[in-house]
């Protein structure tokens, strides 16, 4: 297959296609490179307007709105416009390579992992690994029902429910590769996850100040309900600091669960959907499926803490403060390639209902989180 | 791809090839241990005092 070809095809299907393309054709090529420096130039803008709209609209009658504006804002914001530019003259898709959100998600993950003491991880694993078996299966036996009372593809009610009731793409790729989906079904999937993502970043944490939940109760919900691991960090982000280091471990707690789903489902295609003679999955797709920056982010954890027992309170702050530049650079990028790489072309071809079956399981995802986290987060502090 | 995909009789569009997903997953997992050993290694630095916040631009 030529390389002109292998483009058009990354441009027509999902992630998963996308990976298999950017592997075969090389990470460090020309495109690779323009589509890095375009989410760079965009983080590098996306800080400098964090840092200086504060300082512009001091003395004005913004000053309020200038203050409250968090970068994960400006990143997505700046995203989506640098999207709609590279769109437009027909670039994106030819550099979308280098749009790596997953990399720079779990980059931005493990070194936050650093400033989360692993005794907070401790106390909080308890009510966010039940919060997870809860929603999930919950929120997972919802949205297989519902798709199939509107009778969706077993395999496309697959991807769904994992989509919305994991943690979004990664759920969804996983998903895929467990019940053989069609690259059309993944790539819309995706999209969807997208699409409910971008506005439930800036919607849930204002609904969480408005309901007066606290700062833990908050972090749970954002990181049980919202999907993607990326739109929890920038809703968390947005909510605060406490807020921000809850609910990145719920949603961790969720990722490490995928594991789990895919080898469940893979066991149920193979014998009572496909009966398939391929057999049993093996225990050892557990650890293949793990995510393993679940793992950077415990250790970052413990290098913090025992350095924090150790340190000099002038080199602790040093240590601190570089680590939440490194965190919030890392996650800025991050943010800004979410904005990259929406695309709305795949929904089209959808239809409405998979759009109806999400709406409705994001709904019930937000109810069923709101409800577990204020149960099990009550009185829970850092 | 690895293995050719055509459309089955009935119209419908065909699965992911599982060499596909395969080395689709294999990449995602190269990526994941990447992400850990590149954060990992900036606590390192930081708790060495080797980067500082003054290294990020702006």
């Amino acid at each position: 297959m030529s390389a002109g070809a292998d483009q058009n095809r990354a441009t027509e299907q999902g992630p998963l296609e996308d990976s298999v393309v950017s592997l075969r054709r090389g990470l460090w090529t020309g495109a690779f490179l323009a589509g890095l420096a375009a989410v760079v130039v965009g983080g590098l803008l996306a800080r400098y307007l964090a840092v200086h709209v504060p300082e512009w609209t001091a003395d004005g009658g913004l000053a309020e709105l200038g203050a409250a504006v968090e970068y994960p804002v400006y990143a997505i914001a700046i995203g989506l416009l640098l999207n709609a530019v590279l769109a437009a003259t027909g670039v994106r898709d030819r550099i979308a390579v280098g749009f790596r959100t997953e990399f720079f998600i779990k980059t931005g993950l493990v070194v936050l992992g650093a400033t989360v003491l692993l005794s907070v991880i401790v106390r909080a694993a308890g009510p966010a690994i039940l919060q997870g078996l809860l929603l999930i299966t919950g929120v997972f036996a919802f949205t297989w029902w519902f798709a199939g009372k509107l009778g969706l593809d077993d395999k496309l009610r697959a991807l769904l429910a994992s989509a919305v009731s994991i943690c979004g793409v990664s759920a969804a790729i996983a998903a895929a590769g467990a019940v053989r989906a069609k690259r059309e079904q993944l790539a819309y999937t995706a999209s969807l996850v997208i699409l409910f993502a971008l506005p439930s970043i800036f919607i849930l944490p204002w609904l969480a100040d408005l309901l007066g939940l606290s700062p833990s109760v908050t972090g749970a919900w954002l990181g049980g309900n919202i999907d993607t691991t990326a739109a929890v960090t920038a809703a968390g982000s947005i909510a605060g600091e406490e807020p921000l280091q809850i609910a990145s471990i719920v949603k961790l707690t969720q990722n490490a669960l995928i594991g789990f789903v895919a080898v469940g489902l893979t066991a149920w295609f193979a014998f009572k959907v496909e009966r398939s003679s391929e057999g049993a999955p093996k225990a050892v797709e557990l650890w293949h499926r793990f995510p393993k920056f679940v793992l950077g982010f415990l250790a970052a954890s413990v290098l913090a803490t025992v350095y924090a027992e150790q340190a000099s309170a002038a080199n602790l702050e040093q240590f601190e403060s570089t680590i939440k530049v490194f965190r919030d650079s890392f996650l800025t990028l991050a943010f800004v390639s979410i904005g990259l790489e929406f695309k709305v072309t795949s929904l089209r071809e959808a239809g409405w209902r998979p759009i109806g079956v999400f709406a409705a399981a994001t709904l019930v995802n937000i109810g069923l989180a709101l409800a577990l986290a204020s149960i099990l987060f009550a009185g829970f502090t850092l | 791809m690895s293995e050719k995909s055509t459309p089955s009789p009935d119209g419908t569009p065909p699965s992911t090839p599982k060499a596909d997903v395969d080395e689709a997953r294999s990449f995602a997992l190269s990526e994941d241990w990447l992400a850990t050993i590149v954060g990992l290694v900036v606590v390192a630095l930081a708790a060495a005092g080797v980067i500082t916040a003054d290294w990020i631009p702006l």
